[in-house]
């Protein structure tokens, strides 16, 4: 069965599990909208990237919607707005306004980006899309695409698999409380004033960090998650001995987990989860190959398709249960606000890899590096990080919205010191 | 090729201004100031079908002759009656209303809401001259003007919600029950309190309680009828 949003004027969509809780929470500051940008080799094409654009259209009717606020639930509308490419000569990552769609595309020199709020998609869905702007935007250069490629093109219709709620769908009730986490510790730095939304971006070779997380038999994601908490280790031994005492003493990273690897779904909505490795300094000083196995083991368990499943249940069990359906909309609202206050608490950073991006040998040609701007980190967490890589380069972006750059520092400089080349970008301005 | 300066994109030869940021290519003429282009797929600016000025000016004339004779008449025969002014003083407050309301929506180029506030200044101002003019200050600050604001925010309210209402239909009527609703316990508020010296509501009340369930009944239609749409999205749990 295929979506026909012309014909059918009663289309709408519920918000899936994750998106649920962003309507609460986002602001002109905390904008829950992430950026996924290509770098292309040569200097984008206006007229091209028009034609591109303006093909897409169609093909992703559940992008082209507006958020509603119905009395129970937000819920999505089509919008049928053009898809119409922009000058990317703004802030990245900024709110959208109430009449615009909630996700646009930006180009600028050699780069063409897309921007997504969280309410729509995740980083694997937004990926999926700019894949397809891409592949359609170099067909229309005049490059012919290899056979066999697997992406949305443009003439097929969206199936429903494409805008399904995947947790719903893998959703299985088990029995269990969410675990009492106590709250982590939380940078020290004070805040920016707004727009407060900052980036440093680096770019480090892939085949030399690879070889550094293979010396420890870990992953990519596991080792950049131990040299982040390693990082908050020397921020948290730098403190006074009055704030050390008075700070919480349990770091966590947060490291968002696309489901889509553990369940199968075509969804090009949210469905991912979190594992949040850490550890405990009230144990003393943990050397860097300490933290490193501590996070590889806990990322193992962690992400257990049982366990996981557990989390799907207990997410979407809160959404299900009757008293929560039948709190009007501007309760849930500051019911949710506040979980997700709670929720940052209990974690110190976040590290989110979009993964090796590999579009075959003659596209990546075309293409230089992909940027991954993470969302804006709220007041508690402070500072995020979000990581992409393709061909031989890591790009490694940290949003932070505090006056100090001291744990980008510490993360770079320690992997400098392991023997790994750092170049840093020109920040966006 | 050019490029554009403003967000470094390659401009076919064609092009005059980029279609990303509407930055004029260089040499290619086209002023700053037309920057704004249309995007393709975009919709063009509609202009709201208008009366033009000359229209407009024309139909003020209409309205202010018939205005003017009526009011003169008025007092004529009210003066012929009882040597002074005394009824005549409320038909002629009315024609003074309508005349300021018209002028301002004829002459005054500005967003509607404003045209409103203004023509409400202007017939307040009539009113207390023509007030001060007769008996001195008596029934425009506790009746007229109260009254002319309450009727102004009920039509500002309309306006307002005509306005934002994406689907037209069977809504409109039911916003219009409630405003004539709320208006009626104005004026009723308004007159006891003028007459009296006290709030007290009566048939007011029957109007509203009346009149309330009509437009429940008309909102619930229309949100079923309109375009064919359920009322699950808006209350779905």
């Amino acid at each position: 069965m295929t979506l026909d949003t012309e014909h059918n004027g009663d289309f709408w969509l519920r918000l899936d599990n994750a998106a649920k809780i962003y309507p609460a929470v986002k602001d002109r500051e905390l904008t829950s909208v992430f950026r996924i940008a290509a770098q292309l080799k040569d200097r984008v094409k206006a007229k091209e990237l028009l034609e591109a654009a303006h093909a897409l259209e169609r093909r992703f009717p559940y992008f082209n919607v507006k958020l509603k606020a119905g009395v129970f639930w937000y819920y999505l509308e089509p919008a049928g707005l053009p898809l119409i490419p922009r000058p990317d000569i703004k802030t990245p990552c900024r709110a959208f306004d109430r009449q615009e769609l909630m996700f646009r595309i930006l180009a600028r020199e050699k780069t063409i980006s897309v921007e997504f709020s969280h309410i729509l998609t995740d980083g694997t869905g937004a990926f999926e899309f700019l894949k397809t702007l891409l592949f359609v935007y170099f067909e229309k250069c005049g490059h012919r695409l290899p056979p066999g490629l697997a992406y949305h093109r443009p003439e097929d219709p969206p199936s429903e698999e494409e805008y399904e709620d995947a947790y719903k769908k893998h959703f299985k009730r088990i029995d269990s409380r969410p675990p009492k986490r106590s709250k982590a510790f939380h940078l020290p730095f004070s805040l920016k004033r707004a727009p407060r939304f900052d980036l440093l971006t680096a770019v480090i070779p892939v085949k030399c960090i690879i070889e550094k997380a293979k010396a420890h038999s870990v992953s990519l994601t596991e080792y950049l998650t131990a040299v982040y908490l390693y990082s908050l280790q020397q921020i948290y031994r730098q403190q006074s001995f009055l704030k050390k005492r008075a700070t919480n003493k349990i770091l966590r990273i947060e490291v968002p987990i696309n489901l889509r690897k553990l369940f199968p779904s075509r969804t090009m909505r949210n469905f991912s989860l979190y594992v949040i490795p850490g550890m405990d300094l009230r144990l003393g000083h943990y050397t860097f190959e300490e933290i490193l196995k501590t996070v590889y083991h806990q990322m193992q368990l962690e992400t257990d398709k049982k366990l996981i499943s557990k989390m799907i249940s207990r997410n979407v069990s809160g959404e299900k249960s009757p008293f929560v359906r039948g709190l009007p909309l501007f309760i849930k609202s500051v019911v949710l606000a506040r979980l997700y206050t709670l929720g940052t608490k209990q974690y110190s950073g976040v590290v989110t890899n979009l993964g090796k991006i590999d579009l075959s040998e003659k596209i990546n040609k075309l293409i230089d590096k992909f940027v991954f701007i993470p969302p804006p980190p709220n007041d508690i967490l402070k500072v995020n990080c979000a990581v992409a890589g393709f061909d031989n380069q890591l790009v490694l972006t940290f949003g932070n919205i505090t006056k100090s750059r001291e744990l980008e520092r510490k993360f770079l400089t320690f992997l400098t010191k392991e023997g790994v080349p750092v170049r840093l970008l020109q920040p966006y301005k | 090729m050019a490029i554009c300066k403003n967000c470094g994109v390659e401009l076919e030869e064609v092009m005059l201004s980029c279609p990303l940021c509407g930055e004029p290519v260089a040499g290619s003429g086209e002023s700053g100031t037309s920057r704004q282009t249309t995007p393709a797929g975009e919709p063009a600016f509609q202009p709201r079908a208008e009366m033009s000025q000359p229209q407009k000016k024309f139909t003020w004339e209409i309205i202010s002759i018939i205005l003017l004779s009526g009011l003169i008449a008025t007092f004529i025969v009210d003066f012929v009656i009882n040597q002074t002014i005394t009824w005549s003083e409320y038909p002629v407050a009315i024609s003074l209303t309508i005349f300021a309301y018209i002028s301002l929506f004829a002459f005054w180029q500005q967003p509607t809401l404003l045209q409103i506030a203004g023509s409400l200044a202007l017939s307040i101002v009539f009113l207390l001259l023509l007030d001060l003019l007769t008996n001195g200050i008596s029934w425009s600050v506790g009746l007229g003007i109260p009254l002319l604001l309450a009727a102004n925010l009920v039509a500002a309210g309309l306006i307002g919600v005509i306005y934002r209402s994406k689907y037209k239909g069977i809504n409109l009527l039911a916003w219009g029950f409630l405003g004539a609703a709320f208006l009626c316990l104005c004026i009723e508020g308004i007159l006891v309190r003028f007459m009296t010296g006290t709030f007290r509501f009566g048939w007011s009340l029957i109007v509203c309680g009346s009149v309330i369930p009509v437009a429940l009944v008309l909102f619930f239609v229309h949100l079923r009828l309109k375009k064919g749409r359920s009322l699950e999205k808006t209350f779905h749990m």
